[in-house]
């Protein structure tokens, strides 16, 4: 089955084809990072106008990479939610009247389920059963999954997600949008443990997540250490993205390994865009191999939002006989335990 | 062959038409289907595409092109018309001509009232219009003033100095514009429909360019200054 994955939920236009006997035959991205950066953050009619720009273009690039044409196509597969419910539309109503127009079937996918899914795409997939941590600037959850379709959250952030924590300590810092690889890059020019940040919600038993302190917490130390323009010196900025970055680092570190012994699964994988994060990898790799158990992750490409792991989570599903009617539903708010279940 | 199907979701009440030349000797007949939740707009257009088709015996393939409004309106609404006018585009490689929501609206009076000048508005919200002026001869309508964005103010001034036959539109249910009716007949139930975008097409074959890349099916805004504060930055660049 071959099937083309579109994804517009946020800021990213993403596309892909992939086939389930050959795998992944093509993916584009294309990136608005940088018009949203002006803004500090995603302004979503912006996001929405450069949706309807780019598909087409990205779309007509995939099917000549991947040597297809609409006849070739079996299926298309389009976020149908989590996201902004604008740019959501745009793929989704896209996405839906192009498999009408193909003659093709047609399915709208869970945002975070292809998060998900997407280490499967890699070589050495793991084999379920294993806990995600699906982390990025909309969500922070730890999800024991059995199967496709068979979901339970064993917890989530009750505030802000890792992501989003992230770009908020970054605007501190004055540093860019989006915020998570520019706190990275700046840390590692920081000296070691000469802040000590709180790690929150370590001590108590459970697997949620809270990120609001550890933001006040940050801006606290940035004000204190500022100087006439508002901001600490250079050196010290460094210094306060080291110590922001190990404590969200360590807190995901700590209840990741918690939901695996909790679960007795073997195998972690995290995906979304915080699960780029090269200290987050390091770490996980480092804890999970003391206790006997591995961490899987997508390429980085895949981390962040992308067409092909829509393509995939689609195609599994509608190799499962799933698929959605001519009417275009998008879900800005989407649990993903509501999901059905393949294969039971 | 003059068989199109036509889609129109600019304002409250969207449609979708067909052209079906059933009989050679007469002019095509014109089906039409509307919907007047704007919200659910989404689930409604396709379902409503597909049984113009079906009930019809016609598939979308067969046709001579798709005619579809870009705006101005709402910005969710032409992006959910454009949006599916390119999946269809791309998927049936059908060419397709783009009209404005106001020029549909104008034009739709104008079929049934050669001669008059029409002013078509619609309500852009934020005390704001989107408006263009049009007459009709004989080889189409005459823009004589393209569509564009003002404030109530400025539009009543350009209202006046217009001095159309009828004002046709949502924009005159606006309590500021009221005054206008005491010289000149408004008609704020007036609306574009995919009817009337197929009888300008029918009529006008040759008024728009046919679009043979779906790339270059994008709405017409007219609202683009940026509303948005861009942040404040104290470092001219990040490290």
């Amino acid at each position: 089955m071959r099937v083309l994955g579109i994804e517009t939920s946020c800021d990213e236009t993403g596309v892909a084809v992939y086939d389930s006997d050959r795998g992944l035959l093509a993916h584009k991205l294309y990136s608005q990072v940088k018009l949203h950066s002006e803004y500090g953050g995603v302004v979503p009619e912006l996001a929405s106008r450069d949706h309807v720009r780019k598909l087409v273009p990205l779309i007509d690039d995939v099917l000549k990479e991947s040597g297809s044409e609409g006849k070739d196509m079996d299926a298309v597969a389009y976020t149908a939610g989590p996201g902004l419910i604008g740019a959501l539309l745009v793929g989704a109503c896209f996405g839906r009247s192009l498999a009408y127009a193909w003659g093709c079937k047609a399915l709208g996918v869970h945002h975070m389920e292809g998060h998900l899914l997407a280490p499967l795409l890699e070589d050495s997939p793991p084999a379920f059963p294993f806990v995600a941590l699906l982390v990025s600037g909309g969500h922070t959850q730890l999800v024991d999954v059995q199967g496709i379709g068979k979901y339970e959250i064993l917890g989530e952030s009750l505030d802000d997600a890792a992501g989003e924590a992230f770009d908020k300590a970054a605007k501190m810092l004055d540093l860019d949008y989006p915020g998570g690889p520019q706190i990275a890059k700046l840390a590692e020019k920081g000296k070691p443990e000469r802040f000590k940040f709180p790690r929150p919600m370590v001590d108590r038993p459970g697997l949620e997540f809270s990120f609001s302190g550890l933001k006040t917490y940050t801006l606290n130390t940035v004000t204190e250490h500022a100087g006439e323009n508002g901001l600490p010196d250079d050196q010290c900025c460094a210094d306060i993205a080291w110590a922001f970055q190990e404590a969200v680092v360590d807190t995901l570190t700590i209840k990741c390994r918690r939901a695996l012994e909790q679960t007795g699964h073997q195998t972690l994988i995290i995906a979304g865009g915080v699960s780029a994060n090269t200290r987050l990898r390091e770490k996980l790799e480092k804890a999970l191999a003391k206790i006997n158990k591995s961490v899987y992750y997508a390429r980085p490409a895949f981390c962040t939002d992308n067409g092909a792991m829509i393509a995939y989570a689609g195609c599994q599903r509608l190799l499962a006989g799933q698929h959605n009617d001519l009417a275009v539903d998008v879900f800005p708010r989407w649990d993903m335990q509501t999901l059905p279940a393949l294969g039971s | 062959m003059s068989e199109y199907l036509a889609i129109e979701c600019a304002t409250e009440v969207s449609s979708v038409a067909l052209s079906l030349e059933n009989k050679p000797s007469q002019s095509p007949e014109i089906i039409e289907k509307s919907h007047r939740e704007q919200r659910s707009n989404a689930q409604m257009l396709l379902p409503m595409v597909d049984s113009l088709l079906s009930e019809n015996g016609r598939e979308l393939q067969k046709l001579s092109g798709i005619c579809a409004t870009a705006g101005p309106g709402s910005f969710t609404g032409i992006r959910i018309g454009i949006a599916l006018v390119q999946g269809l585009a791309l998927g049936s490689r059908l060419p397709v001509t783009l009209w404005s929501s106001l020029e549909v609206l104008a034009g739709g009076w104008l079929l049934k009232n050669k001669g008059q000048k029409v002013i078509a508005a619609l309500d852009a919200r934020m005390r704001e219009v989107y408006w263009a002026a049009y007459t009709m001869h004989d080889t189409g309508l005459e823009e004589s003033v393209a569509p564009t964005l003002s404030s109530e103010s400025d539009f009543i001034a350009a209202f006046q100095e217009h001095s159309p036959d009828i004002g046709l539109g949502s924009a005159f249910r606006l309590a500021a514009l009221q005054p206008l009716g005491e010289h000149t007949t408004l008609n704020p139930e007036a609306a574009p429909s995919a009817a009337a975008l197929l009888q300008l097409q029918l009529q006008f074959p040759n008024a728009k360019m046919a679009v043979h890349d779906p790339e270059k099916l994008q709405p017409l805004y007219l609202r683009n200054e940026i509303t948005w504060k861009k942040r404040e930055r104290i470092r001219t660049s990040a490290p």
